[in-house]
């Protein structure tokens, strides 16, 4: 494995990819229960 | 059953069993037996951590759940995204970089042995017992369903799953975890396909929803704020969030998944999987309730699910009375249903009164059993068993079967598992024989494994016997796990903390889960914030009474 690539591999990906990512899972959240609360509102009426 | 179901469940109890075994050959060091070297791709430890929480009385209780009260138990899963972003953040970097076996192991370089002790007993108990239980509802539930004897049941179950994780380690739970979760989903699959192809020409899923959702069976958010209501939002975003936390962040089950991670990004993507499936994957097993009691309104359900206890009734004949009743009423909600779905939108209130009259007849029944056999009695967790059963076609039963072995033993293996590693490190190692070799520390791991599969098996057999003992040991995993999570933000977040405030804030934590249960409604999810709100509030005082000890620091984990 060349230098560069183990430092990369026990570094790991950025702080601001991670941030990102918990950004997508809180919206993705959001978009899931919207979705079932619409979900239970339309079957419900 | 038919030999061709007897086939799928003896296949499956086959395969798996070998699959573990075979994982002997990984599992020679300390490392791999019960860190599989570190070595795992994430979406492996993803399934592995979304295949421990989904236990077989999961699987059981949530489709009965859905049955007779809707998809509200849903919300109980909102908070848990937040809290594996919170654990990505905090504990799976910490618990990587400090190189631990176990959760425990972190509070001994943070405070000292004696928390470290202290927290692993806790586990060691709630857990030890809790497996027993875990064994021992579903166990029960099939014994009765199905006629078997309760006793080969639970052995079938437990010992099966102890063969395995003691030669094969955590090896062997994980990649029979991934193969159990996709028996599990597939047999879950077909049921559904089996359910709308059960349903009267005509009526379509949609119709089948608008039915469930007039008697409000699809509600999934409850938006008010009420501490005695069990499922609402709130209690689903923070009881959840800190029972999440407490269980994914400090439950060695659930820590030593992500800790066979290859690196930290491969844990914290382990985590953020079930943080993206969990809430559609509970959605989509209550949907499956929520059909099975569709499917009942076109077909006559048991008076209750519960054979054993309609064999005891029906020979009162005051029962044979409320058993006419409950036929007569399910005619006519049968009649308004098919009324409701195929003719007009405006039979819905008619619907909706002949479901009441239903209920009043099946409620009538309940009364009945409750009080001349059983006070006790509660039927969710027969509603599925009892439905596969009666109305699954040949090989589909023998399937869901196996599904339900699936989801215990992937629940149990992790459970034993875990006990076995906190009991040879958190115990063995650093009380006994610190300088052993790696062979002697994986066969003190193999034996303690077999020790606690038995020791399951032995606590499942008496549960049977005792019902309320499975609420006291719920109740006491409730108890431990907010407490427990007071010691970790103890631990991670107030630098002033000691170990002698994270020791008695713990005890203390946990009393007040103990007062707050015997004195007041609250409900159960409530406790896991009460419980970490005391322990760190007490364990932060405590510690400004000490003035002198080693300060731990994230510097002295980050070495």
């Amino acid at each position: 494995m060349k230098e560069s690539e183990y430092k990369k591999e026990v570094a790991g990906r950025s702080d601001e990819f991670w941030r990102r990512v918990y950004l997508a899972v809180i919206a993705v959240t959001f978009v899931v229960v919207t979705a079932l609360w619409a979900f239970s509102r339309y079957f419900s009426s | 059953m038919r030999a061709l179901d007897w086939a799928i469940v003896v296949a499956y109890l086959t395969y798996v069993i070998w699959d573990g075994i075979r994982m002997t050959k990984h599992s020679g060091s300390k490392e791999g037996y019960f860190l599989a070297n570190r070595s795992l791709p994430w979406w492996a430890v993803g399934l592995s951590v979304m295949a421990t929480q989904l236990s077989a009385i999961t699987l059981v209780g949530t489709t009965g759940q859905a049955y007779s009260d809707g998809m509200r138990f849903i919300q109980f899963y909102y908070g848990l995204p937040f809290a594996m972003i919170i654990l990505c953040v905090t504990v799976v970097p910490f618990f990587h970089r400090a190189q631990v076996f176990t959760a425990y192991e972190y509070l001994e370089k943070r405070f000292d042995v004696k928390v470290r002790t202290l927290t692993s007993f806790f586990f060691l108990i709630s857990r030890g017992l809790g497996v027993g239980t875990i064994i021992s509802a579903p166990s029960i539930v099939l014994s009765i369903v199905f006629g078997w004897n309760l006793i080969a049941t639970i052995f079938a179950i437990g010992l099966s799953t102890t063969i395995y994780t003691v030669f094969g380690g955590v090896q062997a739970v994980t990649w029979t975890d991934v193969k159990q979760m996709f028996i599990i989903f597939f047999g879950m699959g077909v049921c559904l396909i089996v359910i709308l192809w059960s349903f009267p020409p005509g009526v379509t899923l949609s119709d089948g929803l608008h039915l469930a959702g007039a008697l409000g069976k699809l509600n999934t958010v409850d938006t008010s704020f009420n501490l005695q209501e069990k499922y609402t939002i709130w209690s689903g975003l923070i009881g959840g969030l800190f029972l999440m936390l407490g269980y994914f962040g400090c439950d060695q089950s659930q820590v030593q998944r992500f800790l066979t991670a290859k690196s930290v990004d491969e844990g914290r993507t382990s985590l953020l999987m079930s943080a993206f499936l969990k809430i559609p994957m509970q959605f989509f097993i209550l949907l499956i309730g929520v059909l099975v009691f569709v499917f009942y309104q076109f077909n006559a359900p048991p008076i209750v699910f519960n054979a054993a206890e309609v064999a005891k009734a029906e020979k009162d004949s005051r029962f044979q009375a409320i058993q006419q009743n409950f036929a007569q009423a399910h005619a006519e909600r049968r009649d308004a249903a098919v009324r409701f779905s195929t003719e007009s939108p405006e039979l819905r209130q008619a619907y909706i009164d002949a479901d009441k009259k239903f209920n009043e007849s099946r409620k009538e029944a309940v009364a009945f059993i409750r009080d001349t056999s059983d006070k006790g009695f509660n039927d969710v967790n027969y509603v599925f068993p009892t439905f596969v059963l009666e109305n699954m076609p040949m090989g589909v039963i023998g399937l869901l079967i196996a599904a339900i072995f699936a989801a215990a033993m992937s629940s149990i293996a992790a459970e034993l598992n875990a006990l076995a590693t906190a009991t040879t490190i958190d115990f063995y190692r650093r009380l006994y024989a610190p300088d052993a070799t790696d062979g002697h520390y994986v066969a003190v791991g193999r034996l303690s494994t077999f020790v606690w599969g038995i020791f399951a098996c032995i606590v499942a057999i008496f549960a049977s016997n005792l019902g309320s003992l499975i609420e006291v040991v719920n109740k006491f995993g409730s108890f431990f796990y907010g407490s427990l999570l007071g010691v970790f933000v103890l631990a991670f977040v107030v630098r002033r903390a000691r170990a002698r405030g994270a020791f008695f804030g713990l005890l203390f934590g946990i009393a007040s889960v103990w007062i707050a249960s015997y004195y007041t409604n609250i409900e159960f999810l409530w406790f896991n914030v009460i419980g970490c709100v005391v322990t760190v509030i007490a364990g932060y005082l405590i510690s400004l009474t000490v003035t002198d000890g080693p300060v731990g620091s994230e510097t002295d984990l980050e070495a």
